[in-house]
């Protein structure tokens, strides 16, 4: 249930965070699975309309539930593993249609150094995300585009600094 | 598909190709094409043909989206899978990915994985 005192965050969680939470080794201790994890409990006290100071909504977009299967099926995963992770993907987040207009339109404003994660940026972006999680510290993690994200209010950030900041808020 | 089962498809894709259930092959003005998704609660959205994919994995994506927001209403509802079912489902995985050897000795090595 939200009242006027409950803090929603946005996120858009990039593919390699969901990679490590589902390959880390050991599992307990990597901070994006206990990110992750911690998104899915929320997700399921949300729906149960149970009172939380703070509300986590996970964006998806097409983009980035197809970099998923792309990367998992380079790492020759199962296929039926593929179609449960996709599916987990989508069960726990909320849609934001980025079209091709969308990714184009943004490589006219967005840092080349951030061109290759267009997708990312264009669903927090139109999803009014407050904050982008990632480990890529080549293109988004860089000066340039968190200096460009932070024109749209949104931050990025790896998910550790993402489970302290939850920590920061009151959560868990 | 008889245009009478068609579902209702927004104006700019009335020139649509359907390839199978809920997928469609949209012809945009530039003469390129992209994909299309039409859910069965009467949204809409495109897939980018900008890479490569098969039927089979359009597929795939299009089941995860309608079997994801399908759950999410039985969610609200009080029905559908429990946390615990999917902790569990999560773990097994896991353990499968240890037995094949792809768990990460380092997890921001992910990082390389989507670059």
């Amino acid at each position: 249930m939200r009242h006027f005192w409950t803090i929603e965050v946005r996120l858009v969680v990039d593919t390699n965070v969901r990679m490590a939470a589902e390959l880390a080794f050991p599992k307990g201790r990597s901070p994006a699975a206990q990110l992750l994890q911690l998104l899915h409990k929320k997700f399921y006290n949300q729906l149960a309309g149970r009172q939380q100071r703070v509300t986590i909504v996970l964006l998806r977009s097409t983009g980035l539930q197809n970099e998923l299967r792309d990367v998992l099926r380079r790492l020759r995963i199962p296929a039926e593993e593929i179609a449960a992770i996709v599916y987990e993907a989508s069960f726990f987040s909320k849609f934001v249609d980025v079209t091709e207009e969308d990714t184009d339109a943004l490589r006219v404003q967005a840092p080349p150094v951030a061109h290759d994660d267009l997708h990312v940026i264009a669903c927090a972006i139109k999803g009014k995300a407050t904050h982008i999680v990632t480990y890529d510290k080549r293109h988004l993690l860089t000066p340039e585009a968190k200096r460009f994200m932070r024109r749209y209010g949104i931050k990025v950030v790896t998910p550790a600094e993402m489970l302290d900041e939850l920590r920061r808020l009151g959560d868990p | 598909m008889s245009e009478r089962k068609r579902p209702k498809l927004p104006p700019e894709w009335q020139k649509a190709e359907r390839l199978t259930r809920g997928i469609y092959r949209l012809h945009t003005p530039d003469g390129k094409y992209r994909y299309g998704f039409a859910f069965p609660d009467g949204t809409f959205t495109s897939f980018s043909s900008r890479h490569p994919i098969s039927l089979e994995d359009l597929r795939l994506h299009y089941r995860a989206e309608v079997r994801g927001r399908r759950d999410q209403e039985m969610m609200r509802k009080g029905l559908g899978p429990t946390l615990e079912e999917i902790e569990r489902a999560q773990k097994r995985r896991w353990e499968k990915f240890k037995r094949l050897g792809l768990v990460l000795e380092r997890e921001e090595d992910a990082a390389l994985l989507d670059d």
